[in-house]
């Protein structure tokens, strides 16, 4: 059993919906899980799986449709799905931060970098404008900016994708936030920059100690990357392992489907094999497995069964009526 | 491309140039007014009434622009009048811009039931005539020179708020104003520090055009002896004072006619070239 005070985030049961012309999506639906103090925690999926809708849901920002319907968030054991919006804007920045998907359009255009990396830590720690800027010049060192100095004085468009993104990174970590989502960090930017940025993460990690919530579809990058992995699909966690747990011994035809479609240096015979099809968008009530209509192991019951969550081996849960009876 | 500093590309445009002279010139003789103007506006000297422009009277004073109907210079007259436009353009669309800019920021923001409010009250103003307005407000406040200028900016507010909102509402959805939020900015520091600073260009241009329909709106209602007291010298005012010595004098109305469309066209100029300036899109 866990200590409770070692756990950063634990998320009950969350459910997120998502209003669209004619109902509700099933953006996040009833997902679970626990991040530990230090623990990077991956999140994999598909788009549309409904991996950012959970950390959207988890810094409460979802967009003007979405509504959590349901479940808890616990951060650090306060309860964060009531707290008012005051607490949360106390939160945010300050205790749990985000790294978005593209840093081309993540930064104000028209402050210097300086006034934006400034900015939260005037807010959150309450610095004067002196102190706030040494603090930002010694957060870009911290992040591998040259000159930061002087960079300091520059705008955001006169840094490329990936500086920009290791000032955002530097924002994210200006207060050492106990917990930092990173939601898609490297999507936008190319393979030897993601490697630099992830690295970096990791680096910085180990020198303030948060925990990590890393979303991507890249499960290379997670296996790479994280300590335990949760697999997504529509709406919901399939499968959550240790990432050497997972990738050696996936027991859900999903998490299989993806691991095979996944080209990996050490095979070279073979073709890749693709997952057909595209995943569903839930509106309604569900009925059976979501995977169903895609699944190689499809069985009758999997039309009409809803299959719920087991613990297989320890920490490792998986949603597929393949292990309902062993359970 | 590194752009050419603002000074520089003016230089450039003939237009802009132009405007500017105007506009820099008519603000230099308001606020130097007491200096420039070779008489007091306002002594009177009956023996020389109506005198042409380039005259000696009588007395031996010169008249560069000639005389009124009561013998005041109309050049000393035109230079203080700049003062009454100028202060009643630039303030009411400084004020104007103020209440535009701030509900039409939290209109685009906010969004919602406040963000309706707002536009329908846009439509209701949009729907009344300013000059209906203006002689209702001025009826019952009576005339003035602050009065004027509270009149003039609740009728200019409109552009404002409109084209404000409509920035809010594309700049909200970018990714920096999400981020913003995950750092933990409130709303009121968002919009002031991300939304409007993101949505600014096109207000100095409004502002610039405000300027110039609010001296036209000034002289209109000083036409109608509804703006200042008529000691006072106003551009307007000399207007309609002049229009009945239309047949006998034409330099009294056409005079200060002239001065308020120079400085319309001098500001429109340089608002022009502005809003060229301003806007990326259309640099080449």
């Amino acid at each position: 059993m866990v200590e409770a005070n070692d756990v950063t985030l634990e998320v009950e049961d969350l459910h997120t919906r998502i209003g669209v012309k004619g109902g509700e999506v099933r953006g996040v639906d009833g997902v679970s899980f626990v991040i530990r103090a230090r623990e990077v925690f991956g999140i994999a999926g598909e788009s549309g799986s409904g991996k950012s809708m959970t950390a959207f849901s988890i810094m409460r920002l979802l967009p003007l449709q979405g509504r959590i319907a349901g479940g808890r968030v616990r951060f650090k054991g306060e309860d964060i799905t009531g707290a008012s919006d005051q607490r949360m804007q106390d939160l945010r920045g300050d205790r749990i931060a985000m790294i978005f998907q593209d840093p081309m359009t993540s930064l104000n255009p028209v402050f210097t970098i300086g006034d934006q990396l400034s900015e939260p830590l005037r807010q959150h720690a309450g610095l004067n404008e002196a102190q706030a800027r040494e603090k930002a010049i010694e957060l870009l060192t911290r992040v591998g900016i040259n000159d930061p100095a002087k960079r300091c004085n520059s705008y955001p468009h006169e840094f490329s994708g990936g500086m920009r993104q290791r000032v955002m990174i530097a924002m994210a970590l200006a207060c050492s936030p106990d917990l930092l989502i990173a939601d898609e960090p490297t999507t936008a930017l190319d393979v030897t920059i993601e490697k630099q940025i992830l690295s970096l993460i990791e680096e910085l990690r180990a020198g303030i100690g948060a925990a990590i919530l890393l979303i991507t579809h890249n499960l290379a990058l997670l296996a790479e990357h994280c300590d335990r992995i949760a697999v997504m699909y529509a709406g919901q966690i399939v499968e959550t392992a240790s990432t050497d747990e997972l990738l050696s011994n996936p027991l859900h035809p999903y998490t299989k489907a993806l691991l095979g479609s996944m080209p990996r240096a050490h095979i070279s015979k073979g073709r890749l094999k693709p997952i057909t099809g595209l995943p569903p968008v839930i509106t309604g009530e569900r009925k059976g497995c979501a995977f169903a209509p895609r699944c190689p192991a499809k069985m009758a019951s999997c039309e009409t069964v809803e299959p719920a969550i087991r613990e297989i081996n320890a920490g490792h849960e998986v949603r597929c009526l393949l292990f309902e009876d062993r359970a | 491309m590194e752009r050419d500093s603002f000074l520089s590309e003016m230089l450039r445009s003939r237009k802009a140039m132009f405007g500017a002279i105007v506009v820099g010139l008519i603000v230099l003789s308001a606020i130097f007014s007491p200096w420039l103007a070779p008489y007091d506006p306002g002594s009177q000297n009956l023996l020389g009434r109506l005198a042409r422009p380039f005259t000696t009277t009588a007395d031996g004073r010169y008249h560069l622009f000639g005389t009124d109907q009561l013998g005041r210079d109309i050049f000393s007259r035109l230079i203080y009048g700049a003062r009454v436009s100028l202060l009643v353009g630039s303030v009411a669309s400084l004020i104007a811009g103020t209440i535009g800019v701030s509900l039409g920021l939290i209109a685009g923001y906010i969004g919602g039931r406040i963000d309706s409010a707002i536009m329908r009250l846009c439509d209701v103003q949009l729907a009344l005539p300013y000059i209906l307005i203006a002689i209702s407000v001025l009826a019952v406040l009576g005339s003035g020179l602050i009065n004027i200028i509270i009149v003039l900016s609740l009728t200019q507010w409109v552009t404002y708020a409109r084209v404000v909102r409509s920035g809010a509402l594309s700049v909200k959805e970018k990714e920096f104003v999400l981020a913003a939020k995950a750092l933990g900015f409130g709303p009121v520091k968002i919009m002031w520090r991300y939304v409007l600073p993101n949505v600014f260009a096109p207000v100095i241009v409004i502002a610039t055009f405000s300027v110039a329909q609010t001296i036209v709106a000034e002289s209109a209602l000083s036409f109608l002896g509804l703006s200042v007291p008529p000691s006072v010298p106003s551009w307007g005012g000399m207007l309609a004072d002049g229009r009945t010595y239309l047949v006998v004098a034409w330099w009294l109305a056409t005079l200060p006619g002239l001065a308020i469309t120079l400085t319309v066209i001098g500001v429109n100029l340089f608002g022009d070239w502005l809003r060229d300036y301003l806007d990326p899109k259309l640099q080449l």
